[in-house]
């Protein structure tokens, strides 16, 4: 998978997530810094997911991840399977979370995916590659 | 919120049209080499993600946002 990429710009790419109760594709970041992916809450819910976390109505109830500005909580899923292009990862660990609305993004594909892959960030030749290990 | 049987578009003119929006579309038809959708037909579009989700159904809708990323100036890292 070979994805045009420009400099001083979030890398984007088109993600789907597959459930027991169906597939959803979000615009993702990739985000080379994170342990996991992060999908959004209401969505795994809704592809089948237990994710019943909710900070703002159970405080203390999930899992704690570390931001850049923060201590979130949220539930701790394995994703069946997330795939970029033809490259699919299976069990694949991921935060059921809602990302800032304001920010534009509602997923993040983490080291979680990018482990069972190998990765290229080429600014010279301005491409992202991931391939098969 | 609208909902609409939309026309087959690519993804920049589905964007152009409706911009600063979440869109949520069927994929069409995708570029070979990096897998991304290509064309696309927009089935909801709204300021509000939340609006669109709860008029999409689950299975294989794409959804995204078609304003500048990031809108403000913050920098995501998670």
């Amino acid at each position: 998978m070979k994805l045009k990429i420009e400099p001083d710009r979030p890398i984007m790419l088109f993600v789907r997530v597959k459930g027991r109760k169906g597939v959803r594709e979000y615009r993702a970041v990739l985000d080379t810094g994170s342990q996991y992916s992060v999908i959004p809450l209401q969505d795994a819910r809704e592809l089948g997911y237990e994710a019943y976390c909710d900070p703002e109505a159970e405080p203390s109830s999930g899992t704690r991840g570390v931001t850049k500005s923060d201590i979130i909580e949220a539930d701790e899923i394995e994703l069946e399977e997330v795939s970029v292009a033809d490259l699919a990862a299976k069990n694949v660990k991921a935060l059921a979370y809602h990302l800032p609305r304001m920010g534009g993004v509602e997923a993040t594909l983490g080291l979680s995916f990018l482990k069972n892959f190998k990765t290229t960030i080429d600014y010279k030749a301005g491409y992202l590659t991931i391939e098969p290990i | 919120m609208e909902l609409y049987p939309g026309k087959v578009m690519t993804l920049e003119e589905a964007a152009e049209k409706h911009p600063k929006q979440w869109l949520g579309v069927k994929v069409i038809s995708r570029d070979k080499e990096s897998g991304q959708p290509l064309k696309v037909k927009v089935l909801a579009k709204n300021v509000d993600l939340y609006s669109v989700r709860r008029n999409i159904g689950v299975d294989d809708v794409c959804t995204f946002y078609t304003g500048p990323i990031p809108e403000i100036s913050i920098v995501l890292m998670f």
